[in-house]
Formats: C-alpha cells, sequence, structure tokens
C-alpha cells in the first residue's frame, strides 16, 4: 500500500481522494481551512446545461459517489432559468458534512486545518533546459502552531485551487472580501508547483489583467422580502429586473463565469436557492441593491463584502499533461482550477478524480489513464491543453455549462440529456465503471 | 515618508527584508507597531510572516534558459530570445518587469523586451514555444560576454517587477505619453499590447533612436501595441509613433510632459535626472511636495526607469540604498509608488 498526499480539499480533491482510497492506497487529505469542499460551499449549482452530461459520463465511469449526494441534497431539480436547462440547486449547508462522512468511511485521514506550505523534491533527471523532479515531502503548518512538520508520500495531488490569496485579492480585485476560504484566518493558498521549481500561468481578463472575479455572492434568504423568499422555495430562483442606472455590463468582463456573463445576468437580479439566496453577479454595491423592490434589508453572507468584490481566481494553474500529470515533477498530479481554467463543481469532480485514479495507477506501477476524447469529460481536459497554444485561449474559460466550450460539446455532438446513451457512449469507449476497476 | 513596496502581498511576501525587520510595507515588522490604519492595501506582510512560521519566502531560483537565437542589430544591439517556461513568460508580461541573467558568476539585471506564453502541448504536434527576449547593449566585461554565441545556455532568475518606477497610478484606458532613448524602451515594448488595448492612438511614442537601428525600429516598434493573432491595424489604429533627439529637444519634450497627464520617460538616469530636476524646478520643489501634488491631483502619473539602481533585484546587495530626508534608507528595487527618488 502506497502513501498518497493530497492537499487541497476542494471538490477535486475530495474526489481524487475517493478514487485513490478506493484502489486502496493510504490517502491523507490536507486541508487548510476547518471545512472540505473549499468554494463548493458556496456553490450548489449542478447539472445544467452539458454539466447534466458531464455527470452522466463520470458516473457511468465510476466516480458517481459525489454526485449521488449533490442529487440526493438538490432542494430543486430540473430548473430552466436564463441561459440553462434543466439544472440543479443543492442546499450548501447540508453537502459538506456529508461529503465528510462519506470520506471518513471510506478510510481517508484528513487533516484539516493543515496548510501545506513548501516542499522537498528530489532532481530525477536533468539537462541544460529541464529538470525533472519527484516530490519526496510536504511541509505542513498546523494552524496556531507556526512550527512546521513533515508528511512524506510515494505519489502527491495537487488540487490548491487558484484563488486568493489576500496579495491576489488587493492587487487584481477589490481587495479580500472574506470569502469562504478565510485567507487571512487560515493562512494563504501556497502553490506546490511552483514550490517545486516549476512557474504556474494564470488566467487574464479580456483586457489582459490577470485573473478574474468570482460570479456570484449570496445573500440571506431572510433579508429579502416574503415575496422572493417564497418564490425562491417554490420555483427555485427569481428574476428581478434592475433599473437602467443599476444596469452595469462591464462587470460581465470581470466573472470567471462565462456561462453566466450573459446580458440577462446584467440586466437582473438574478437569485437561485442554494439554501442561501445565491445573486448571480460578482459583486453588487449594498447601497444600491437596497433599492430594489424586495431588497431592502438585504445582507450579504458570501463573501462578507460582496457589496464592494469577490475573491480573484485563476492566479496559479500548473500545466500538465492528459493525464493530470505535472510539467517536470513526474509524481504529482493536478486537478481542479489548479489543473487549468475550469469552472466549476463538476469540472472540478471531474479532474480531480482522474487526478487521484491516475496518482494511484502510478503508485501501483501500472500506466496512466486517458479519458476519450469521444466523451465530454475527456475532451475538455486535452481541449484545455490545446487553447494553451495562443495567448487568447489564456482569457478564456472551461465548464460543460456555457461559454465556448459548451458550444464545442453541442458542434460535436457530445451534449446530451439521456443518460442510457450517454452510459452507452462510455460503454463503447470500454470505460465503464473504469475508476473502480 | 511612507514607501510601498513592488512584492507586497505576491508569492515573494515575506521577503528576507522581514526577518531583518526593514519590511517598507509593514511597521508591524519594521517597529512592532501597526501602521496600517494609514496605509493599509489589502493584504499584511506580518500576517503573511507570522502564517508562514516567522521566516521569509525562499530566494527565487536560478532558472536554466536555451538561447534561442541572438540578433544582432548593430555592434550597439543585440536582442536574444530565450526559451523559457510558459509560466515564466507570462509572469514577465508585467509593467517594469526585468530578469537576473548570471554571466561569469555575476547577476546582471535585463529588461524584458518582449514575450510570448503561447505553448503547444499536444503530443506530436510542432508548434509555439514560450520565449521571452532581451536586448542587450554591450558596455562592460558581463554584456560582452552575454553576446557570445557559443553562450547557448543562459541561467537566469526572476522575474522581478521593480524596473520603473511611479508617482501616481497608470490608468490605461487614458491618453499616455512615452519618451524613450535607445534600448530603454524595452519595458514599454513588453506591454505595449496591453497599455493599448482597444485603443492604441491613445498612446503617443517618441523614439530616440540612439543606437537603434531601423531594423529594429521595423521589428519592434512600428508595430508596437498591435494584438497578437489580431489584423494588422489600421493606420489610424496604431500608437503614434515619432523620432525625437533628446540631446536637442529636451525642451520639447519638457513642453508636451505639461501636455499629457501621464508621461512613461524611459531613459538613461542622465535625462530622468534632467526631468525630474525640471519638473520640481530646479529643486524649489521638495520630492514629497511633487509627491502631494501628484497625489492631489488625480489621474496624473509619472513613469520613469529605475535600471540605473539594479543589482540584485532582492533588496539586499545594497547598491540600490536610498537616504532620504529622514534618514530613512530603503532599498530602491523594491519601492514603488511613492518611491521616486530624484
Amino acid at each position: 500500500m502506497s502513501k498518497i498526499v493530497i492537499t487541497g480539499a476542494g471538490w477535486a480533491g475530495c474526489a481524487a481522494a475517493i478514487r485513490a482510497v478506493k484502489q486502496g492506497h493510504e490517502v491523507i487529505l490536507l486541508e487548510k481551512t476547518d471545512l472540505l469542499l473549499g468554494l463548493g460551499n458556496v456553490g450548489g449549482i449542478m447539472r445544467n446545461n452539458g454539466r447534466f452530461t458531464a455527470a452522466e459520463e463520470n458516473i457511468a465511469l465510476g466516480a458517481s459517489e459525489l454526485f449521488e449526494i449533490t442529487d440526493r441534497l438538490s432542494t430543486h431539480r430540473g430548473i430552466d432559468f436564463p441561459g440553462h436547462k434543466h439544472a440543479s440547486f443543492y442546499d450548501v449547508a447540508m453537502v459538506e458534512p456529508e461529503v465528510r462522512r462519506l470520506l471518513s468511511s471510506l478510510g481517508v485521514d484528513i487533516r484539516l486545518m493543515h496548510r501545506v506550505v513548501d516542499v522537498v523534491t528530489e532532481l530525477r533527471e536533468q539537462s541544460r533546459t529541464k529538470r525533472i523532479r519527484s516530490l519526496i515531502t510536504v511541509f505542513v503548518n498546523r494552524d496556531g502552531e507556526y512550527e512546521t512538520s513533515e508528511i512524506s508520500g510515494d505519489v502527491f495531488v495537487e488540487t490548491t485551487g487558484s484563488t486568493g490569496p489576500m496579495g491576489n485579492c488587493a492587487k487584481y480585485g477589490n481587495g479580500c472580501s472574506m470569502c469562504v476560504l478565510r485567507c487571512p484566518a487560515f493562512g494563504p493558498r501556497v502553490s506546490l508547483t511552483e514550490r517545486a521549481g516549476s512557474y504556474d500561468v494564470h488566467g487574464e481578463r479580456p483586457n489582459g489583467k490577470p485573473g478574474a472575479f468570482s460570479g456570484s455572492c449570496k445573500l440571506e434568504k431572510r433579508t429579502l422580502s416574503s415575496e422572493l423568499q417564497e418564490k425562491l422555495e417554490k420555483d427555485g430562483f427569481a428574476v428581478v429586473p434592475l433599473p437602467p442606472e443599476l444596469v452595469h455590463k462591464d462587470k460581465l468582463n470581470q466573472k470567471v463565469c462565462q456561462q453566466y456573463a450573459l446580458d440577462p445576468f446584467a440586466e437582473n437580479l438574478i437569485l437561485i436557492d442554494t439554501g442561501h439566496a445565491k445573486l448571480m453577479t460578482s459583486y453588487f454595491k449594498l447601497e444600491d441593491l437596497r433599492r430594489v423592490e424586495g431588497f431592502e434589508n438585504a445582507r450579504f453572507v458570501d463573501p462578507y463584502a460582496g457589496g464592494k468584490g469577490n475573491s480573484i481566481r485563476y492566479m496559479s494553474v500548473g500545466l500538465r499533461d492528459e493525464y493530470m500529470r505535472a510539467d517536470e515533477i513526474e509524481n504529482l498530479f493536478l486537478g481542479g482550477e489548479k489543473s487549468g481554467f475550469f469552472v466549476g463543481h463538476t469540472e472540478a469532480i471531474t479532474t480531480g478524480s482522474l487526478a487521484g485514479y491516475n496518482a494511484a495507477r502510478m503508485a501501483d506501477g501500472k500506466p496512466p489513464l486517458e479519458l476519450p476524447r469521444e466523451l465530454a469529460v475527456g475532451d475538455i481536459i486535452s481541449f484545455a491543453n490545446e487553447m494553451l497554444a495562443a495567448e487568447e485561449g489564456y482569457r478564456k474559460r472551461l465548464t460543460f455549462a456555457g461559454g465556448t466550450y459548451f458550444q464545442r460539446m453541442k458542434e460535436l455532438g457530445l451534449y446530451s440529456t439521456d443518460s442510457e446513451k450517454i452510459r452507452e457512449r462510455v460503454q463503447s469507449c470500454v470505460m465503464e465503471n473504469i475508476y473502480n476497476k | 515618508m511612507e514607501y510601498n513596496c513592488v512584492d507586497r502581498g505576491s508569492t515573494k511576501c515575506p521577503c528576507h527584508l522581514t526577518e531583518a525587520g526593514q519590511c517598507y510595507a509593514c511597521g508591524m515588522l519594521r517597529t512592532g507597531e501597526c501602521g496600517c490604519s494609514i496605509q493599509w492595501n489589502g493584504s499584511c506582510p506580518y500576517s503573511e510572516f507570522t502564517m508562514n512560521g516567522s521566516k521569509p519566502q525562499p530566494l527565487p531560483r536560478m532558472t536554466p534558459a536555451e538561447v534561442v537565437y541572438h540578433k544582432k542589430y548593430s555592434n550597439n544591439l543585440t536582442v536574444v530570445r530565450l526559451e523559457v517556461s510558459a509560466g515564466f513568460a507570462q509572469q514577465c508580461h508585467r509593467l517594469g518587469t526585468y530578469i537576473m541573467a548570471q554571466i561569469m558568476g555575476y547577476m546582471v539585471p535585463l529588461s524584458v523586451l518582449s514575450s510570448s506564453y503561447a505553448v503547444e502541448k499536444r503530443r506530436f504536434v510542432i508548434g509555439p514555444r514560450p520565449y521571452i527576449e532581451v536586448a542587450v547593449q554591450p558596455i562592460g566585461v558581463k554584456t560582452i560576454q552575454m553576446m557570445n554565441p557559443l553562450n547557448k545556455f543562459w541561467s537566469i532568475q526572476g522575474p522581478f517587477y521593480g524596473g520603473l518606477q511611479s508617482i501616481g497610478k497608470l490608468d490605461i484606458s487614458k491618453p499616455l505619453l512615452v519618451i524613450a532613448k535607445g534600448t530603454a524602451v524595452a519595458p514599454f515594448l513588453n506591454i505595449a499590447t496591453y497599455l493599448a488595448g482597444d485603443n492604441p492612438t491613445k498612446i503617443n511614442l517618441f523614439v530616440d533612436d540612439d543606437k537603434l537601428t531601423a531594423e529594429f525600429i521595423d521589428d519592434y516598434i512600428r508595430n508596437a501595441g498591435k494584438a497578437k493573432g489580431k489584423p494588422q491595424n489600421t493606420a489610424t489604429g496604431k500608437i503614434r509613433f515619432n523620432y525625437i533627439d533628446l540631446a536637442e529637444d529636451m525642451e520639447t519634450v519638457l513642453s508636451m510632459a505639461n501636455m499629457y497627464d501621464q508621461l512613461m520617460f524611459l531613459a538613461s538616469p542622465y535625462y530622468t535626472n534632467l526631468l525630474i530636476r525640471r519638473m520640481r524646478e530646479n529643486g524649489r520643489i521638495t520630492v514629497a511636495e511633487m509627491q502631494n501634488r501628484a497625489a492631489a491631483a488625480k489621474g496624473r502619473c509619472l513613469v520613469v526607469a529605475n535600471h540605473a539602481n539594479m543589482c540584485c533585484g532582492l533588496g539586499i546587495c545594497g547598491s540600490c540604498s536610498h537616504t532620504d530626508k529622514d534618514g530613512r534608507t530603503v532599498k530602491r528595487c523594491k519601492c514603488i509608488e511613492g518611491g521616486l527618488f530624484q
């Protein structure tokens, strides 16, 4: 049994942990905060547009555990809202404890408030221009002690995301907005790839500025008018037109989520019921928001400074191959936002599952798996790498739910809402339940 | 006088100056008293330092880089293209970026002239490779050695971002006057596309072609600001480009500088000092007062080259030390806005 160390317990890290532990390895999951799921704690939207196809493909491949939880804890299913079809919304407060129970029951060694601050590498191969290294140990800073301890491993997975820390939110955003990652309390995100000697790339906005704002913020539902609360409970979403003076379409260019960078999202306040009232805009000045009928008492719960800004993302993306293996580091696999300009939980579970599975295969001395391009989950992983062949590609984000990639899914005939057909497609690639083999 | 640090809040923070109690940005680390009530700017070096186990971040590593080619424009100017990783190249695509190249055991600071971070990741497909370019002007033993065509591999360090000093904040949506002499134009060319945005004509570029050749101007300056991969800009959609002779026309420069809110002046320390002395009315206005005026005149910005002071780039070697009128010594390679030291 080998030891696999996963850094970052967002959706991607949890997915990687499940895959690796199910292959029979000892798995240590390190997380700097006191919650699993990272930004997934403020997400909540699943199965919209092409994400339905991707979720079903993952399930057919054998990575069904996390989708079972989000499906079971969805409070609304089959919702159509502007630009999106057949979405389901999970209750963000209930999913994290359920995922934690699942991982514990599988035997994953979850270590919360353990922040990786440095790594030790060993040089495996060196030419004058290239150095292949191998990770040996990570140094972990346990909260409050300001001391580091060492955790060694055989294979490593990095799913630290690309958001924050405060310096990036200050330089490229409107300052720390006190998002769920809580960098001031739990410490800054540290990039393992950079610590190991590589240089990360970052996403860009259309004007070339680094990073992008997270695309939504959350309001305390009970601060909304009773009419809005009722509509959210009943329909799952609400669309409230904005007066013309409060419409700012330029904000659409700043946000991560291309699937929500549509005019209706600037012309209206679009709310989604995820336990909180998820407001589909990066930030909104509270004083202006309270001028809108039904929002007179509105108050942000995530980020706390949602009236001013939001977290800045895509600041630290590692380059990797189709197996999710990091460039120039032979035993490090990447997943989630760390592995490309991916947006969303389904995308994180997709990349995290492959990273965790291939980490386990490497630990077993087996060749890594590449997902076929006949499947959307395989195509998006390869397409994300192809995009980097032009600098324009750094300005695009990939999600099954909209923008460039959903369009591509439709053009290639990858988009489907027929679960049986999707399963047959996975079978035809000889990939059914591959993650559990 | 308050100083800001170019690396505050970056992956280089906390640096070795924090450990020595010399962090410019953090009163807590320097004096034990938090000064952020007046200069909070979004990240806390003290917090980063304690969270990092009260240790500084490691010093930047040396990175190997293959010389793709030397292009010799004249005896005074050679452009060297170095293949680097996409992340390195992209991180070089910022205002004031320079790298350190190790030659004969010594470090040489070089402004990045251009960078490309497009990278082909597909197997068995030949596509773009990321690179950076630097312009080298042979002056001493190190720079002469750099142009040795047999020198196929460089060892580089960086990127660093203190290559320019500024007063005020550059607003890329507003008109910008750029005056540059010789290879000092490099920091502008590196990010000309970003500065030009959708409206290149807002930039008025005057170049003193001393030591530059017509071929270099054709290669790098005439089409500066043109977005890569997009069709050639129309005549009206280009950065406005003219020649100037600083030795003859310094008066013109000064009168033009008054016409623009934003000026980027990239030349040798001789001309930079001349400009700033004149702007300070031959010393009648103190630097502090000049900064106050700049702060009061919102939207005004002056950017000048900082290359004369560069040595280690880390605030350690001390060659860029500057002591202000209050007796406080700071390192110029680390200071940005509020750090104009003429």
